[in-house]
């Protein structure tokens, strides 16, 4: 790692791949997916200093998109236990998606409600926030979410 | 896909990013290394802090299987730009994590605490005077401030809480860092630590450390004095001594 290493890094890339240096073109002709799941969501709290209860943050929507993915009940499962229930299935309704039950299921619905991973795995995979922002519940600060990217970095004086 | 790490010709980037050079490189050729103990040790949630261009936490997904594979994966950066990059870098190879533009772990820490199965981290270890640490852009992914430490002393704690019981820390460290007395320090916090990769380049001397909870390392109410059972730290440390002689050679140590 060094403070003039763009050139560095040129040399050593090339050392790596007798290839010409990063093309992304194939890349940016594609259309990008700019994407902020429900999954996000349950992860992040207020990371304000003095704050005791930053969750969940508050969404405010200006633009939603679905993408179909393929569902994976293993990631479903593996993920279920660490899902904040109550947070998610409000932010699924924000999102305006009202097929989920308010009250947590009991974890052996994911062996056997077929009906119930479909729903799960809308809601928390296939669903985005595309632009929109993230509130702190107890003090209101805004977290922007662009191009489905939240920005959770503090000013000095909040941290 | 056929690929065990992402291409370079199809990383992304930017001016403002930081791209793959010799410490990323040894960073993947750890987890390569160690690629059949992380397939057995199946973590569920994987985490990069300071993803950069996105080589790092792409090509972990990719040896890993990614969502595919039931394990969620999470990056963070501080530069914007470098979580745009990492989403180019990722999409170009067909994967897909969480991106948080962030300090660290800032805003994850409550919710993902003692849950992180597999933390890897390539921080910012060059000594550089005080005042260029955490500064916008490119600086932010190399000043690490007196000894190179600032950073990692800030990482270590959060890697720390973030950090399941059988959780997996890799980091990068140069031996201006004085890698040995990080190990004690997280000694004293209960991991065992192990060398995975030495490696000299024609300007630093790297090692790439894992970290795990053992058991075995006693630690006391006040943190303080921590007795080894197995002597694990004298081992790592010596490790450390002995390996910093050998110049330019590139090994591995025993992968057990």
């Amino acid at each position: 790692m060094h403070k003039n290493k763009r050139l560095l890094n040129r040399h050593s890339i090339s050392l790596y791949t007798n290839k010409p240096l990063p093309s992304i073109k194939s890349n940016k002709e594609k259309k990008r997916e700019k994407k902020m799941r429900l999954l996000t969501h349950n992860m992040l709290s207020s990371n304000i200093k003095g704050v005791t209860n930053g969750f969940p943050l508050r969404i405010q929507v200006e633009k939603v998109v679905e993408n179909q993915v393929e569902i994976n009940h293993d990631f479903l499962r593996n993920i279920f236990p660490k899902i904040h229930w109550k947070a998610f299935s409000d932010a699924s309704r924000i999102l305006g998606y009202n097929q989920l039950p308010e009250e947590p299921p009991e974890p052996s619905v994911l062996e056997s409600d077929v009906d119930f991973l479909g729903k799960f795995h809308h809601a928390l995979l296939e669903l985005h926030l595309e632009e929109g922002a993230l509130f702190c519940p107890e003090t209101g600060r805004k977290f922007p979410v662009t191009k489905g990217i939240p920005n959770m970095l503090l000013l000095e004086d909040e941290v | 896909m056929s690929y065990k790490t992402a291409q370079i010709r199809l990383v992304s980037s930017h001016p403002e990013v930081y791209e793959p050079c010799d410490d990323s490189f040894a960073l993947v050729d750890a987890l390569l290394s160690d690629q059949k103990h992380l397939l057995e040790h199946k973590p569920i949630l994987c985490m990069e802090v300071g993803c950069g261009s996105g080589y790092v936490i792409t090509s972990l997904m990719l040896m890993l299987g990614g969502e595919a594979n039931g394990a969620q994966f999470i990056a963070t950066d501080m530069n914007p730009h470098a979580i745009t990059v990492t989403r180019e870098t990722m999409e170009a190879h067909g994967v897909l994590a969480e991106l948080i533009n962030t300090d660290i772990a800032s805003g994850l820490e409550s919710r993902l605490a003692g849950s992180v199965d597999l933390l890897v981290v390539n921080p910012p270890y060059v000594p550089t005077p005080e005042d260029e640490v955490g500064r916008e852009g490119i600086a932010s992914a190399w000043a690490g401030g007196e000894n190179g430490r600032s950073v990692i002393d800030k990482i270590l704690p959060v890697a720390d809480k973030l950090l399941s019981e059988r959780g997996w820390l890799y980091m990068v460290t140069l031996t201006a860092n004085n890698p040995s007395q990080i190990c004690r320090q997280m000694t004293k916090k209960g991991y065992a630590s192990r060398i995975v990769v030495q490696r000299s380049t024609e300007e630093e001397s790297l090692h790439i450390i894992k970290f795990w909870r053992d058991v075995n390392i006693e630690v006391d109410a006040n943190n303080g004095v921590t007795n080894s059972k197995t002597g694990i730290l004298d081992s790592v440390r010596s490790q450390i001594q002995r390996l910093s002689f050998w110049g330019s050679s590139d090994i591995n140590t025993s992968t057990d």
